[in-house]
């Protein structure tokens, strides 16, 4: 068992809060150090504690509209070492964009909804306290619904098993959690993977770069011929 | 007028008849008596000075109109008289002679006492001075030297200029009077004269300015024919007869004997005050102007032939005065065209102004405009020294704002006229005095007409204006509500994602933790029952949320009970009242939303700022509205509330007016706020009404009025004596 991994959750709502504390602390492969509930003590905490990964919600006081998102801008910039993993009950891509505006390192964007799922919500918090990135798929469908409106775009080339693994690869997952969890042989991932980088015109790169290509490809503007930036 | 009448038709009768009498009897029947005294006094003299003396009466109400007409019909009647011993001699010899003298006398001396008169009260029988009033009376003095000579002289006295002397004895001398006689004699000489020169003098050199400025031509008359006479009386003194300087001094004195009157004409025609200002008067006065032109005119054509009488047979004065008549009547028409315009002329160009004032008004759009130029024109068409046009309000009581003005407002209207429209008085329309004379009938029914015309475009400005004020606050009153309705589901957004939806979260995050456990088997049974009530209170978070969006109550049970379920949720003691009709009516779907939005905004507002410790609540149907009454024993309503239009009421405000409905706010007897708001039940969209909110200062506590812009529902407001809520506490 590694090491468990050090965080400081941010989260006004005292239920979800402790829920989540106990839920992570359960795990014994995550320490809370601190639970806060405003963005202010956030800042105040990371600096204190120095934290390996946060996990904050994006609505807090004192004006309840993107204070998470404004805290893990703050934060990346500040502490280049911790990872923020914002919770967010938006499914609107423009929350996700928005925290994702300046670059996908070490940044991660949850729906509150997987909570209920310890290991995504552990994954998520290691990947970005290492450099990775990790976007919640319904962010995905989300994006690439908008994309393949568009039928000249790459994206309604995807299969929508392609979609499957995609969505999986945003989760920050590697290829043998990608099998596992959409019970698929190893080779048949790797097929996949490679397909969705050839249709998108995406560079083949490293597990832990792949969701910040998946972003960059995503996040410009659709129509702009499908050739990537490089 | 009616002494101005009479003396019009009484000195009329008598100089006109005099005159007819003169001209007929030397003119027509004893032609040839007396010799040398023709028609050419009484015709050329007397004639024109009388009518000039009743043109005046028409034209003017000075007094000085009365002093020239009575001093033209005494010298009418002078040469009556006149005439009237020259025709018959037996009179001379008759023992009624010494009073028929009286009369005539007594006519003569009228006639100079009138004429002094004329003189020194001069040009529109206004002295300035109380002595001169006084000292004025001494020239009727003249006037009495009929009756005098009649108690002093023992001789009948005729007049002078008959040429006859009398030797008739006088039987009505009163002999202790006799040695009297030198003194009337002296009476009807130089005394009167001088007493009118003396009090014309200290007009003319020490009066005021205006005064000095109105005598200014006449001073120089008069002293040009006294400069003159004093030489040529010196004539003889100086040993200058026969030169021809004594002929220059005579013409000097002649020329000035025609300048005199000729002075006095103008004078008079200048600054006699006259009053033919307004219609009616003017149209009498161009008539008798009519006439007095056509007398001077028939004089003027006869002077030739009755001066060359002696020396023209029939032929050449039937000639000469043809020609007289020919040359002079451009003259004539041109005299009556310059009086008609003078008097007539600028009054006719005013009436057409006025008439053309409606179509004008129709093209100004401002109330304000409006109004100012009606004031204006019926100012300038009237003649007036001022006009104001008020305009009343909504109440038909007050308001006198907005109102148009034209010139400068002293004193009271003289005239008013009432811009009625229908069965409603929108406005009065007030006059000052007019700058001349008075407002005559013709005028008054014009500016009826007028105000008729004005009415309407007033009306409809007025309606105009109140359409956008009302078209304004229904837009304001619009965005208010959209607001409303935005900053609503804001809220209602905000307490699902902060609210249910962050307990839903808590509830995954624990049920994801519960999983773990139970893999570890360290699931308690009891967990599973915390679980179980965290998701019970989120679905009673949940309908609480549902019944804030809409009470479902509402529309399933009616108002009265979705009041009465609320009722049971609120912090302090609260009575719902109402009776059993009210409570089995169910209303329309929108003015039950309201009624029951406005208890729900109302009691928030009591339950926030008021620190109440009870309220009430009253629903009930009155005639054709619904009532909803909320009072609370609180701190009322504070001044800073009322100014910030505090959200809650303006937003009460604008639902209430979106549906006809009214709100009123004032504090509640025994302190506490009370809000009354009444709802319309048939037709619920009614007209909107003027104001959303109208918020009152509050009144002192013992007055029970209600803020309702209708008083008279306050009456039927029940007084709260005691602080409600024992029934809620009961």
């Amino acid at each position: 068992m590694p090491e468990p991994l050090q965080i400081v959750i941010a989260e006004d709502n005292y239920l979800v809060r402790e829920g989540v504390r106990r839920l992570l602390e359960d795990s014994g492969r995550v320490t809370v150090l601190a639970g806060v509930g405003t963005a202010v003590e956030l800042l105040d905490a990371v600096r204190r504690l120095d934290p390996e990964a946060v996990l904050t919600d994006i609505r807090m006081p004192p004006t309840h509209r993107m204070e998470g998102i404004e805290a893990a801008h703050a934060i990346r910039s500040a502490h280049p070492t911790v990872g923020v993993v914002v919770l967010s009950q938006h499914t609107d891509e423009a929350y996700a964009l928005a925290l994702f505006e300046n670059g996908s390192s070490g940044l991660g964007y949850l729906l509150k909804d997987r909570v209920g799922d310890l290991d995504d919500l552990v994954h998520a918090l290691v990947e970005v306290s290492t450099g990775g990135s990790v976007v919640d798929p319904v962010i995905i469908d989300a994006l690439v619904r908008r994309r393949s409106r568009d039928e000249a775009d790459p994206f309604a080339a995807l299969t929508p098993r392609e979609l499957d693994v995609l969505r999986e690869m945003a989760l920050g997952k590697t290829n043998a959690r990608i099998e596992k969890a959409l019970f698929l042989s190893s080779s048949t991932v790797e097929k996949h993977v490679n397909a969705i980088f050839t249709k998108l015109s995406i560079p083949e790169t490293g597990v832990n770069r792949r969701v910040a290509a998946v972003l960059a490809f995503l996040q410009r503007p659709a129509g702009a011929d499908g050739q990537p930036a490089r | 007028m009616v002494p101005r009448t009479a003396w019009f038709l009484t000195l009329g009768a008598v100089g006109g008849g005099s005159l007819v009498y003169v001209v007929v009897v030397r003119g027509f029947t004893e032609p040839s008596i007396p010799p040398g005294a023709g028609l050419a006094w009484p015709v050329l003299g007397a004639l024109p000075f009388f009518v000039f003396g009743m043109w005046l009466l028409t034209a003017t109400s000075s007094r000085l109109a009365l002093y020239v007409a009575l001093a033209g019909t005494a010298t009418a009647a002078g040469a009556a008289y006149e005439t009237l011993l020259w025709t018959e001699p037996e009179l001379l010899s008759s023992p009624s002679l010494p009073l028929i003298n009286t009369v005539g006398l007594t006519v003569d001396g009228v006639a100079a006492a009138a004429f002094l008169l004329t003189f020194a009260t001069f040009p529109d029988g206004v002295l300035e001075r109380r002595w001169q009033r006084v000292a004025v009376l001494g020239v009727w003095a003249c006037a009495f030297v009929g009756p005098l000579y009649l108690l002093t002289s023992d001789r009948v006295v005729l007049p002078e200029y008959l040429g006859i002397t009398s030797q008739m004895a006088n039987p009505y001398v009163v002999d202790v009077l006799s040695p009297l006689r030198p003194v009337v004699d002296m009476l009807f000489a130089w005394p009167p004269t001088l007493l009118a020169m003396i009090i014309l003098a200290s007009r003319a050199f020490w009066g005021d300015e205006r005064t000095r400025r109105r005598l200014r031509v006449m001073t120089v008359t008069v002293l040009a024919v006294l400069v003159s006479w004093m030489f040529w009386s010196a004539v003889p003194l100086l040993g200058l007869s026969g030169t021809p300087l004594e002929l220059v001094f005579q013409s000097a004195v002649l020329a000035g004997m025609i300048a005199l009157p000729v002075a006095g004409i103008h004078g008079i025609l200048r600054h006699g005050a006259f009053d033919v200002a307004d219609a009616d008067r003017a149209r009498v006065v161009v008539r008798s102007s009519s006439a007095l032109i056509t007398v001077l005119y028939a004089v003027a054509v006869a002077a030739p032939a009755l001066l060359l009488m002696n020396r023209l047979d029939p032929l050449g004065a039937v000639l000469v005065t043809a020609i007289a008549a020919v040359v002079l009547l451009p003259v004539r028409g041109l005299a009556e065209r310059l009086v008609r315009r003078t008097v007539l002329g600028d009054r006719d160009h005013h009436l057409a102004l006025l008439s053309e004032l409606g179509a004008r008004l129709e093209q100004a759009m401002e109330l304000d405009e409006v109004l100012a130029r009606l004031a204006e024109g019926v100012r300038r068409g009237l003649d007036a020294s001022w006009v104001r046009v008020r305009v009343l309000g909504v109440d038909e009581e007050v308001a006198t704002v907005p109102a148009g003005v034209a010139g400068t407002v002293t004193g009271a209207p003289v005239a008013t006229q009432d811009l009625i429209r229908g069965d409603q008085r929108l406005g009065v329309l007030e006059l000052g005095p007019p700058l001349h004379g008075e407002y005559g009938a013709d005028e008054l029914a014009l500016l009826q007409t007028v105000a008729r015309q004005a009415t309407t475009t007033v009306a409809n400005v007025r309606l105009t204006a109140r359409l956008g004020e009302q078209l304004e606050e229904l837009s304001a009153s619009r965005v208010r509500l959209i607001t409303a309705q935005d900053e609503e589901r804001r809220r209602i957004e905000r307490n699902l994602h902060d609210g249910i939806q962050q307990s839903v979260v808590a509830l995954i995050a624990n049920l994801g933790r519960a999983r773990q456990r139970l893999q570890r088997d360290e699931l308690r049974p009891l967990e599973l029952v915390e679980l179980q009530d965290q998701a019970r209170e989120m679905l009673t978070d949940l309908r609480e949320l549902a019944r804030g969006i809409h009470p479902q109550v509402l529309s399933d049970r009616g108002l009265v009970a979705a009041v009465e379920s609320r009722s049971s949720r609120f912090p302090v003691p609260l009575a719902v009242i109402a009776d059993e009709g009210t409570r089995a009516a169910r209303f329309a779907p929108d003015i039950e939303a309201v009624a029951f939005y406005t208890v729900r905004e109302a009691l928030a507002n009591v339950a926030k700022h008021s620190g109440a410790s009870c309220a009430r609540v009253s629903l009930s149907v009155v005639e054709d509205r619904l009532r909803v009454e909320v009072v609370d024993d609180g701190s009322g309503f504070s001044l800073e509330q009322e100014r910030s239009a505090s959200g809650g009421l303006t937003n009460i405000g604008d639902r209430v007016a979106a549906v006809g409905g009214r709100l009123g706010v004032d504090r509640a007897p025994g302190g506490g706020a009370r809000l009354v708001v009444d709802l319309p039940l048939s037709g619920s969209i009614a007209e909107p009404t003027d104001a959303a909110v109208q918020v009152e200062r509050p009144m002192a506590p013992d007055e029970d009025e209600v803020g309702v812009r209708q008083p008279a529902l306050a009456a039927e407001l029940p007084l709260i004596a005691h602080p409600v809520g024992e029934s809620a506490r009961a």
